[in-house]
């Protein structure tokens, strides 16, 4: 169980052809109590990898070459229509965020990451995660 | 006292009475009186009685009754704001008629004659009324009646109001009239006809300003010099009618922009001139005399008047200035840039024109606040309170960043804040001691680095009381945590996302979820906000934005496609580089970015450099380039302490530089609120220590930014 609160663990899935950016998400993830089952430095392996593991989560980068975010979450959108992916990028411009949604995102993160950037997203898309703000303040 | 009937039946009783006394001895009587005729008479005429009082009483009731509804309508229609009233065909006005009549149509009515009093000085109107109503008379079909009583007049004015008359066939060739005043809705159909006129006028002027300016100025002139129109040495028919073509075309062409006010007493004065064009001999002095008598200044005063009025002041100044296409102005830099690159002794020169030209096309910090002060003054007599008319101050020499637009627009809530929480009504500014009239101020402090903005008002200030128990009903704050807050920390609660107007209004003089878009904006470019409030006194609101480090730049330009200064692209991500820096990173600067033009050939770069491509709106490449302490030291950051094996360190050392550049880049200049339609590529890694481009005189802008770790070289330009 996870020892933050007695919620679900997610098996998560990183996309980012940053070394540093994949080692800092796995590292954020934990923190969290999720578990990452995979990484992935380019579109097309990701989609292989989705395939294969089923992943509860994924968190895509939008700029890679070779496949590009975007396209790979059409890709996986093809494969399972109740996917649920996270973009994670440096970029917050509007037509963006439209595009991604529009693709089969669920979620939207601007980098820099921080843990609760993170946990407000997972909340986003599953709500039995999410805590809340007021709980950060009461805490005394 | 009684009746009649009653001592006849009284007596009649007596008689019956001495008769059966007077029985046996008295004499018989010539008339023989029956006795049981007599008592069956009484009976009848008894009863006959109980019956005509009861039904005098019923009548009597009936009566009553009928008065109390005839006072009843008759209250109703006194009330109803309308005359109705009543008459045959010998259009005398019958008694009953309403109260409003006698508003409308004057005293005493009954027995008046309707036509004369609708009618007084209209003969023919008097006539055609009476003729119509009587043919209505003769006329057997309804709607052919209806058809002639729509042709009587529908509205009159007597005793100096507007009167509606709709015309009611009643039975037995009588009519009756129901009467309206309409005095008001004419008033205000005349003020809303003068209101679409006046924006007639200024739609058409604002079309075409330069068609209003020339006109003006050019009748202006035509009235200084207008009896020099007169020409002496000319017959009078020829200069009446060179006035006269003048004033016309003067008159067409007012009439044209809708200037009414104009057109008018230019119509009178060419009805007075054709006057004189008819009449018999007339000498060169009676044409002075009337150009003299006219004041066209006056005239075109009133509608200039309603212009400044709702164009603003400075739409006159505005008549100086040029409109100039894009294109134009770029052909130009272009031009001038070249000239920048080909004449190395004039270059300082070039540059500067350069720069005035740059600070032509763009907007000062002092102009992106300039709405302000009317928005203010507008949002004060909305909310019925008073205040000052205010400048801005300050702000003129610095160029505000394209960017920075989203924030300056929400300002608007800070001004709009200070006018509703802050300035107080009349009477509780009074009863205060203070001004009836409120005090807003703005100005703007240029420090180089940052600009600070100043934003006060006079009003009734921040109660930090309420506010606090405000937080503490909400549960935004514990009371343990609250009592640990000092009053500054308090303060800036007022920026807290979800404290609303609608909760605050009746408790708290406070300040309402504008402000937390406000703080949003401010943070996005960086920047820090404060609130200094006194209770009673006012409250001053500081924003500080960091701004381009290098004052106004150049548009370096050198190719006609590129509308984006370089300024653009480099101002977001030198803040953005300095934040990260010191916020996100921990790592403290040493002192501010130096900052250079140079070009290509001249470039060295440091150990460890990745670089971006931008395209779309501008071509233009970023490079990153590190000292390696300091990129290890990012690189530590990054990882959070953890530790790297030694042979993946130069995998993660490159995977940092390029991951710091895509963030920083990404951040700055990819903001939600940027419409502009750019491109970014994945960063690249170069081992060389030399950028390369097709141009190798091509500008680049270089920052060094010193930290305590170590240098990074930022490089923007095309390579």
């Amino acid at each position: 169980m996870n020892k933050e609160t007695d919620s679900k663990i997610l098996k998560i899935l990183i996309v980012d052809d940053s070394l540093i950016m994949r080692k800092n998400l796995a590292r954020n993830l934990k923190v969290l109590g999720h578990e990452i089952i995979a990484e992935a430095e380019d579109g097309h392996i990701s989609i292989n990898l989705y395939e294969s593991l089923k992943p509860d989560l994924v968190t895509m980068d939008i700029t890679m070459p070779g496949m590009d975010g975007i396209t790979a979450v059409k890709k996986i959108k093809g494969i399972d229509a109740e996917t649920n992916i996270i973009m994670v990028t440096s970029h917050g411009q509007e037509a963006m965020v439209m595009d991604a949604l529009k693709s089969g995102a669920k979620g939207y993160m601007l980098k820099p990451v921080t843990p609760d950037k993170l946990r407000e997203a997972i909340g986003r898309i599953f709500p039995e995660l999410a805590g809340t703000v007021e709980e950060e303040l009461m805490d005394e | 006292m009684l009746s009649r009937e009653e001592k006849y039946i009284q007596e009649f009783e007596k008689i019956l009475n001495t008769e059966q006394n007077n029985h046996s001895s008295v004499e018989e009587s010539v008339y023989e009186i029956d006795e049981k005729q007599l008592k069956k008479l009484l009976k009848e005429y008894k009863r006959t009685y109980k019956q005509l009082n009861k039904i005098i009483r019923i009548s009597d009731r009936q009566q009553e009754e009928l008065n109390h509804k005839s006072h009843k309508v008759k209250s109703l229609l006194d009330n109803a704001d309308q005359g109705f009233l009543s008459f045959g065909l010998d259009y005398i006005i019958d008694d009953e008629y309403s109260q409003e009549c006698i508003k409308l149509l004057g005293d005493e009515l009954s027995g008046k004659n309707i036509a004369e009093i609708l009618f007084p000085d209209d003969k023919k109107g008097h006539l055609f009324f009476k003729d119509t109503l009587e043919s209505v008379c003769n006329e057997a079909s309804d709607m052919i009646k209806d058809v002639m009583l729509s042709l009587l007049p529908k509205e009159l004015i007597l005793n100096r109001r507007a009167i509606k008359i709709d015309y009611k066939i009643l039975t037995n060739h009588k009519f009756m009239l129901v009467l309206t005043n309409i005095t008001k809705e004419k008033i205000l159909e005349r003020k809303i006809k003068q209101e679409q006129e006046i924006l007639k006028m200024i739609v058409a002027i604002v079309s075409d300003p330069k068609q209003f300016y020339e006109l003006k100025d050019d009748f202006l002139t035509f009235s200084d010099n207008k009896l020099s129109f007169v020409n002496n040495n000319l017959s009078f028919p020829t200069n009446l009618s060179e006035i006269y073509r003048d004033i016309h075309t003067f008159k067409g062409s007012f009439a044209q922009i809708r200037m009414q006010a104009c057109v008018k007493k230019l119509h009178v004065l060419e009805t007075n001139l054709s006057s004189l064009k008819i009449g018999g001999q007339h000498a060169n002095e009676e044409l002075t005399q009337l150009l003299e008598q006219s004041d066209f200044h006056a005239w075109i005063e009133k509608d200039l008047e309603i212009i400044k009025k709702i164009l603003g002041e400075d739409f006159f100044e505005k008549q100086h200035k040029l409109v100039v296409d894009d294109k134009f102005m770029v052909n130009i830099e272009d031009k001038i840039t070249h000239l920048l690159h080909s004449d190395n002794q004039h270059v300082t020169t070039y540059e500067n024109i350069l720069s005035e030209i740059n600070k032509a096309k763009g907007m000062t910090i002092h102009q992106a606040l300039s709405s302000y002060p009317k928005l203010c003054m507008e949002t004060a007599e909305s909310l019925e309170k008073n205040i000052y008319e205010f400048k801005i101050s300050g702000g003129d020499e610095i160029l505000m960043p394209l960017h920075f637009k989203p924030f300056f627009k929400s300002l608007v809530h800070v001004f709009r804040n200070a006018i509703d929480h802050g300035i107080e009504d009349l009477e509780t500014r009074l009863e205060a001691g203070k001004s009836e009239i409120g005090l807003i101020s703005c100005h703007v402090e240029d420090h180089s680095e940052y600009i600070k903005i100043i934003i006060t008002d006079d009003g009734a200030g921040v109660n930090i009381d309420n506010l606090k128990q405000k937080l503490l009903s909400a549960e935004i704050v514990t009371q343990t945590k609250l009592s640990n807050l000092s009053e500054k920390e308090v303060l800036e609660f007022i920026f807290y996302e979800g404290l609303s107007t609608n909760d605050v209004v009746n408790e708290l003089s406070g300040r309402g979820i504008g402000m937390n878009a406000v703080k949003i904006e401010v943070e996005k470019l960086s920047g820090s906000i404060e609130v200094e409030s006194q209770l009673g006194k006012g409250t001053s609101v500081s924003l500080k934005i960091p701004i381009a480090i290098y004052g106004n730049l150049i548009n370096i330009a050198s190719n006609t496609q590129d509308n984006i200064t370089i300024e653009y692209i480099l101002s977001p991500i030198v803040n953005r580089v300095t934040t990260y820096l010191q916020s996100d990173m921990n790592i403290n600067l040493n002192k501010k970015a130096k900052f250079t033009y140079t070009t290509i050939d001249k470039v060295v770069l440091k150990q460890f450099t990745s670089y971006i491509h931008i395209s779309g709106l501008v071509e233009v490449s970023i490079c990153m380039s590190y000292d390696l302490f300091l990129l290890d030291e990012l690189l530590e950051e990054f990882n959070q302490g953890e530790p790297i094996d030694d042979d993946e360190l130069p995998d993660y050392r490159k995977s940092v530089s390029m991951e710091v550049l895509n963030i920083i880049v990404g951040n700055a200049l990819f903001n939600p609120y940027d419409k502009t339609i750019l491109e970014i590529t994945s960063p690249f890694i170069t081992e060389y220590d030399e950028l390369c481009s097709h141009n190798i005189n091509e500008k680049i802008a270089h920052v060094i930014i010193d930290t305590e770790f170590g240098e990074m070289q930022l490089l923007v330009g095309r390579f």
